[in-house]
């Protein structure tokens, strides 16, 4: 999986961001899409976020996702800038509609598979512990992090499963439903978070002394300008 | 357990809180998303999110046993309904409610199984901070609709200015504390069903 390889230094990636920079310009990223508007300042930061994301995603050779987030958030630009005058009737509004919610998040879930994927747990931890976090914070917020994709993997699932043996609501009480659907996610979910609890402790998580990692962080010329092109972007955003 | 006893977060105590943590947040969010769909459901989604995770929750508190745990999951929790677009208010909820939902829950059950009572104020509490998803919907009440007019179509918009006069806000409140309340009933009845051997 990508995890792994991103710890090897045989096949470094072009751009290795340090989880420092990934998450600022992920807030950057998440706060002007969910709150720009159609302005001219606004759409050009919109342009050079996708851009960037773009960008990012073509680096790591993840192309489905390129054209995903290219293409769609593009399009969906371009429906929301000219499509509100040319077109009209409740059809042409779900379009808007969607295109609207299309062009806020396809950017931010490009960019959070980009730093899901190429983010190692044990870098972000390291990274968190640089900036002097402490591990009562830490801790919490990497197991989420590595939780939070997985439980949803395991509830689309059972949703899954569910459907294919025609549990639907109104073939059974809801109460009934509500159980199938949350008692198994729990059980996994906690079976999943004892095994990582074990992994952890085994590799010394719980040991009060100065940990040393793999990870190369540090700001380097990538760093550099991703965060500058984020940080035009805002600017850009907010003067214009 | 060894730990029970010290009055310290062990490392495991961190990590079931950001195990259960990533279980709240996800049925949150799953949910959740249902009123996105349909505006009666945004009306009554203070009631049934806090009653459906009420159930992850009681779970979560067998597992506490320290001061801690709860504030840390509140705040966790607050940032990321915050990150997914959601008012900043959840989060600064969050900040103030968590701590005193842990400090009573910690205070009153100690190292013994928490009775009813103390899960339901404690839930209740931490419950609240839900409320804040919906105070731009009252609070900036024509910026909020403006911003939602250009997301949303006129016919969902306007039920949804209909179904929530100003008064709708103390309701809501109501509703989250008894949807918790009815939440931790649903938890324990589900809990005795199928995790009663986990709790030991």
């Amino acid at each position: 999986m990508a995890l792994g390889d991103a710890l090897s230094y045989r096949n470094a990636p072009l751009v290795a961001l340090d989880p420092r920079t990934s998450g600022l310009v992920l807030i950057l990223v998440n706060v002007i899409c969910l709150t720009a508007g159609f302005d001219f300042g606004a759409m050009c930061a919109r342009i050079i976020v996708t851009a960037l994301v773009t960008a990012l995603l073509a680096a790591e050779k993840r192309w489905h996702w390129v054209m995903i987030v290219a293409v769609g958030t593009g399009l969906s630009l371009v429906i929301e800038a000219f499509g509100f005058q040319l077109i009209s009737g409740p059809v042409s509004l779900l379009i808007a509609m969607c295109a609207n919610l299309a062009a806020r998040f396809l950017p931010i879930v490009g960019l959070g598979t980009y730093v899901l994927t190429t983010t190692t747990i044990s870098a972000f931890m390291a990274a968190l512990r640089r900036i002097r976090v402490p591990m009562l914070i830490t801790i919490p917020f990497a197991v989420v992090l590595r939780m939070i994709p997985t439980v949803a993997n395991e509830s689309s699932a059972i949703a899954e499963s569910m459907r294919s043996r025609g549990l639907r609501l109104g073939s059974a009480p809801a109460r009934d439903l509500l159980e199938y659907r949350l008692v198994p996610l729990i059980f996994r979910t906690v079976d999943l978070g004892d095994e990582l609890a074990a992994a952890a402790l085994i590799r010394g998580l719980s040991v009060d002394q100065e940990r040393t990692s793999t990870s190369r962080l540090g700001f380097h010329v990538s760093d550099f300008v991703v965060l500058l092109i984020a940080v035009a972007a805002t600017v850009l955003w907010v003067v214009l | 357990m060894a730990d029970a006893n010290s009055n310290k977060l062990t490392t495991r105590d961190l990590i079931t809180t950001g195990v259960f943590t990533a279980l709240y947040f996800v049925v949150l969010a799953v949910f959740g998303q249902l009123g996105a769909l349909i505006p009666i459901l945004q009306v009554l989604g203070p009631f049934y999110i806090p009653l459906i995770c009420g159930i992850v929750f009681v779970l979560f508190t067998t597992r506490v046993h320290h001061f801690g745990m709860i504030t840390i999951m509140g705040i966790l929790v607050g940032l990321l309904v915050v990150v997914t677009g959601q008012s900043w208010v959840v989060a600064v909820l969050a900040v103030v409610l968590s701590p005193i939902a842990d400090w009573l829950f910690n205070r009153a059950s100690g190292d013994a199984p928490a009775k009813i009572g103390t899960t339901v104020v404690t839930y209740v509490i931490f419950s609240e901070m839900l409320i804040g998803m919906v105070v731009p919907l009252f609070f900036q009440r024509e910026a909020f609709f403006e911003r939602l007019a250009s997301r949303k179509a006129a016919d969902w918009v306007s039920s949804l200015e209909a179904m929530t006069p100003p008064w709708m806000f103390v309701v809501m409140i109501v509703m989250i504390a008894v949807g918790a309340f009815l939440g931790v009933l649903l938890g324990r009845a589900i809990f005795r069903k199928h995790f009663a051997q986990v709790a030991r």
